[in-house]
């Protein structure tokens, strides 16, 4: 078999014709000497049988009428026939009636057994049976035997037949199958071809011819779509090699790079390893050494693993105490909830970094209240909380006082205020009898008194006048500042147009607004009184025929600078400060009608917004008023402002 | 019906007083060449052919006439059953023709039921007894078709069909087919061949003498 | 004001109420002008005349004794009989809380006294201008 396996294509495919057409023939010479076999057996006994039935017919009167010799003499017609060896008529009691014998009286020849009809083959020999029947009644029976010579030689002859055609078409199929197998293996074998040589020379460019659309066709077709295939993939492994190569090259370097990176790096980690020894060392002095109180525990439990001698001094318990205790032993029972303390928790929470108050309570018992700012680190792997303490009992004690003297003042500031409105309307009253009085004097005795008289009741009422002028003032001043107003966008260029048009303007003053104003946000009715003031004071006091008023502002890092400049008296240096003092005035009253409080209410209103007030000016040559107010994008937080004191 | 049973034992007593006497053991030997002769006569039959009109009617049965002396005896009882042709076979005895003669002025139909009875067999077999009136015998049945047997010497001659032949111990017989054409039968070829003596002799009109 | 009726002024200063009774003297102001110097003593006034005598109208000053002018107006504004008599507040004060809390009360008008009488004059006259030009319920005609 395995011999077979390994024989070309092309044999194999003649042999299996070759193999197939001579088993077939060999089958159908077969099947046709058997059936001719068959056939001739059948017709030989049909012929005997035939003979048989003449011979018996023939018979019929000489076996009925005893006539042997008759029978003997038909029988011996059958010498005719060369292959009937034996003849016999045998009467219906199985006697011989008359035989014959080819070959002189051989015994062998007479059948072994006697049938009635019928035949049997036996010794060589086919022997047939035939009753002879007369009248329907069996009087005897024939029996013929011959040897199967005819149908031995045609036998021989049909083999010999057979074996022959055999041959010849052998010859046939040989030449045919020969020629025919190349439908089959001429592709397969191209295809081979192809494939050795693909493989033998690793030439994938080259493609199989498809002869047909066959299977062998379609393998074609696969095989150069694989060549296909393996081309492209050739061609791509030849790039991806290139371009590993390439790869390779650039790692290799990145490589170097990266080595030498490392190395520097561990130069670098080692000294890093090396700060971080310093910088522990730094750490556990500045631990041992704060002054503030840190207690570190572990974040999960809550149980404290280490603390400075700051805690110690805090709470007046060792170090050695502390450790392995819960924090919750720092502080008095009403600062704990769940078992922690409530800022540790808070802490923990979520409120990392801030500072949060609670209280302590040392090993006597002493309670002592205490900012604590704790944060969550990892240190060895582990989640630990580390507290810095404060003591501020101090600063608590101060914010109490603070908060106290809050209230008192604010008491205070109460009283004030129902004091300036008693003040106001109290002092005022008799004043104003004083003054309706006077009036009346003056009117209802105007005869009666003469013109010192009349002059002394005139000053008597400028007097009061005053007195009312000194009150208002006070009472603004006490205003300003107590008197809180909302907040709002203050556009500067309208306000003071405002101011421009309440001040009484002789026709030789005049102010001017020199440029934009900036929308400012502060209590306007305050913002009203500054420029009011200001303004008032610069027509008052103009003393120059043509009064020039000048107003402007700039803008500053931070603030807003505003300018009032006048073409007025000046001031004397010495007096710059003492101008914006209660009550005082440059000139004597009677000269200038001056409460003396308008300067110092706008120093009051100006410092209150956190700005600045000035004067810059040369005695004779005007005076220049400054004053800043800080720029706010919320408005004023100042803290003098929040806490609305008086200065 | 009493008389015919009686009849028939008193046959059967003689008969076989007959059998066992000596003469009938003497016939002993005879009796086997009649056995064999009424086989014989059945086996003509099988191989004679009858005209259409002699054998019409297939249920009739075929009819064998011994004319005279009847020398057969019992020698038809082994086969008398035995059917010829698929049908059966009927032995009737005749008186011969000189009795017949005695008898005609007797009683006439008689005599024609007679003649009748023997033209209506389809074998005669004409006894050695009837030898002087062979020829007459023949003519009675002349043109009725009926097989003329006999084991007389110079039957054929005398216008028969058949004629037993007595070779040695062998049974043999001789066929005269002319007269077996005049009589319109049909005789098997198988059987001609076995005849020992073939003749072609005419019976002639002589016979009517 | 257009009317006989009195004008019921409620002024503790001495002084002021002089003031108004000139003004009215140089104004010619024909109704009497009756005085009270308190809250107290003005709505026993009221109260006894309630019936015939009825002021027209009511003159207020705030700040006084015993009883001060808002706690009056809380009081005849709460009266059925009395409520509807005008008042308006003559005062020194220019609080804003004294202003809100008079017109809450629905004063019918809040003048502030001058320390000149002059002004004060003025006023005086532009009240009775304005009480003489309006119109008033019938039961206080």
């Amino acid at each position: 078999m395995s011999v077979l396996q390994n024989v070309t294509i092309k044999y194999k495919l003649i042999l299996i014709i070759m193999l197939t057409c001579v088993t077939g023939l060999v089958l159908a010479g077969i099947a046709f000497i058997g059936w001719e076999q068959s056939v001739l057996r059948n017709s030989m006994v049909q012929n005997l049988s035939t003979q048989a039935e003449m011979i018996a017919e023939n018979c019929k009167a000489a076996l009925t009428f005893q006539d042997a010799e008759d029978a003997k003499e038909t029988l011996r017609a059958l010498r005719v026939e060369s292959s009937i060896v034996f003849g016999a008529v045998y009467t219906n009691d199985n006697k011989l009636f008359a035989t014959y014998y080819r070959n002189y009286a051989d015994i062998r020849v007479h059948p072994s057994e006697l049938q009635e009809s019928g035949f049997s083959f036996g010794d060589g020999l086919l022997a047939v049976f035939k009753p002879i029947v007369l009248d329907g009644e069996v009087i005897g029976t024939v029996c013929l035997r011959s040897d199967m010579s005819p149908m031995y030689s045609m036998l021989k002859r049909n083999i010999g037949v057979i074996i022959a055609v055999l041959f010849l078409s052998s010859a046939v199929a040989l030449l045919i199958s020969s020629r025919l197998q190349k439908v089959i293996s001429k592709p397969i074998l191209s295809l081979a071809g192809v494939t050795k040589a693909v493989s033998e020379e690793k030439d994938y460019s080259a493609r199989a011819i498809k002869h047909s659309n066959d299977e062998v066709g379609s393998l074609i077709d696969g095989f150069n779509e694989m060549l296909e295939q393996i081309q492209q993939r050739d061609v791509e492994l030849v790039d991806a090699k290139e371009k590993l190569e390439v790869r390779v090259e650039e790692r290799t370097a990145e490589l170097t790079t990266a080595n030498e990176q490392l190395t520097q790096e561990i130069a670098i980690r080692e000294k890093a390893e090396e700060n971080l020894r310093k910088t522990e060392e730094k750490y556990r002095i500045q631990f041992e050494g704060a002054l503030d109180a840190i207690v570190v525990t572990d974040a999960e439990t809550g149980v404290i693993i280490d603390c400075n001698p700051a805690v110690t001094k805090l709470v007046g318990r060792e170090r050695e105490e502390l450790i392995g205790q819960h924090q919750r032993i720092l502080h008095p029972p009403e600062k704990i909830k769940g078992g922690f303390s409530k800022t540790y928790k808070e802490h923990l929470k979520n409120k990392q970094g801030q500072t949060l108050e609670t209280q302590i309570i040392t090993k006597k018992g002493e309670i002592k209240d205490v900012a604590v700012k704790a944060s969550l680190l990892e240190v060895g792997g582990k989640k630990v909380m580390q507290g810095i303490f404060r003591d501020i009992t101090i600063r608590k004690k101060a914010e109490l006082r603070q908060a106290q003297l809050l209230e008192q003042l604010e008491n205070a500031n109460n009283e004030l205020k129902d004091f300036a409105y008693v003040v106001s309307h109290d002092l005022k009253a008799p004043l104003r009898g004083i003054k309706t009085l006077a009036d009346w004097i003056i009117t209802d005795y105007a005869d009666k008194i003469d013109e010192d008289g009349k002059k002394q009741l005139g000053l008597l009422v400028n007097r009061v006048d005053r007195m009312h002028n000194l009150i208002d003032g006070i009472l603004q001043y006490s205003r300003v500042g107590r008197i809180r107003e909302e907040q709002v966008e203050v556009n500067l260029n309208e306000l003071v147009t405002e101011v421009i048009d309440m001040i009484s303007l002789s026709e030789n003053v005049t102010i001017k607004v020199e440029n934009e104003l900036p929308t400012i946000t502060c209590e306007q009715t305050r913002i009203m009184q500054v420029f009011q003031n200001l303004l008032s004071n610069a027509v008052k006091y103009m003393d120059k025929p043509q009064g020039l008023i000048k107003l402007g502002c700039s803008e500053e890092k931070g603030f807003w600078k505003f300018r009032i400049v006048d073409n007025g008296p000046g001031i004397e240096e010495k007096f710059f400060g003492k101008i914006f003092q209660m009550f005082q005035t440059l000139s004597p009253r009677d000269e200038f009608e001056s409460t003396g409080v308008g300067l110092t209410v706008v120093k009051k209103i100006v410092e209150m917004y956190g700005g600045k007030i000035w004067v810059e000016s040369k005695f004779g040559e005007g005076s220049r008023f400054f004053f800043t107010l800080p720029k706010q994008e919320t408005g004023v937080t100042n803290e003098k402002l929040k806490a609305g004191f008086i200065s | 019906m009493r008389i015919r049973a009686y009849n028939l034992i008193v046959l059967a007593l003689v008969l076989f007083m007959a059998a066992i006497s000596p003469k009938a053991r003497a016939n002993s030997a005879t009796s086997i060449e009649y056995q064999v002769k009424a086989a014989f006569l059945y086996n003509f039959i099988r191989f004679v052919d009858w005209p259409e009109e002699k054998v019409a009617d297939s249920n009739e049965p075929i009819i064998i006439g011994i004319i005279g002396k009847d020398p057969f005896g019992r020698s038809f009882e082994p086969i008398k059953d035995k059917p010829i042709k698929g049908g059966k076979v009927v032995i009737k005895r005749f008186k011969g023709l000189k009795e017949l003669e005695k008898s005609r002025g007797k009683n006439e139909s008689e005599q024609h039921q007679q003649i009748d009875a023997i033209r209506k067999c389809h074998l005669l077999f004409i006894c050695r007894s009837e030898k002087t009136k062979f020829r007459e015998t023949i003519n009675l049945v002349k043109d009725h078709s009926v097989l003329t047997v006999a084991d007389t010497k110079g039957f054929l001659e005398s216008g028969g069909i058949i004629n037993f032949i007595r070779e040695e111990r062998k049974v043999r017989f001789g066929i005269n087919i002319a007269t077996a054409k005049q009589a319109k039968l049909k005789i098997r070829s198988q059987l001609l061949r076995l005849a020992q003596r073939i003749v072609e002799e005419e019976q002639s009109d002589e016979a009517k003498k | 004001m257009r009317n006989s009726r009195p004008v019921l002024l409620v002024e503790d200063d001495s002084v002021d109420a002089m003031t108004v009774e000139r003004a009215f003297k140089d104004l010619r102001v024909a109704n009497q002008l009756i005085h009270k110097i308190n809250g107290e003593e003005a709505l026993n006034y009221l109260k006894a005349n309630q019936n015939n005598g009825k002021p027209c109208l009511v003159l207020l000053d705030l700040n006084m004794p015993k009883m001060n002018g808002i706690e009056f107006l809380k009081v005849i504004k709460d009266n059925a009989e009395l409520k509807s008599i005008p008042v308006v507040v003559l005062t020194t004060s220019q609080e804003q809380r004294d202003k809100v809390e008079s017109f809450k009360l629905s004063v019918a008008g809040y003048m502030l006294k001058s320390v000149d009488y002059r002004s004060f004059v003025d006023t005086i006259r532009t009240i009775d201008l304005y009480w003489t030009l309006s119109e008033l319920p019938q039961n206080v005609e």
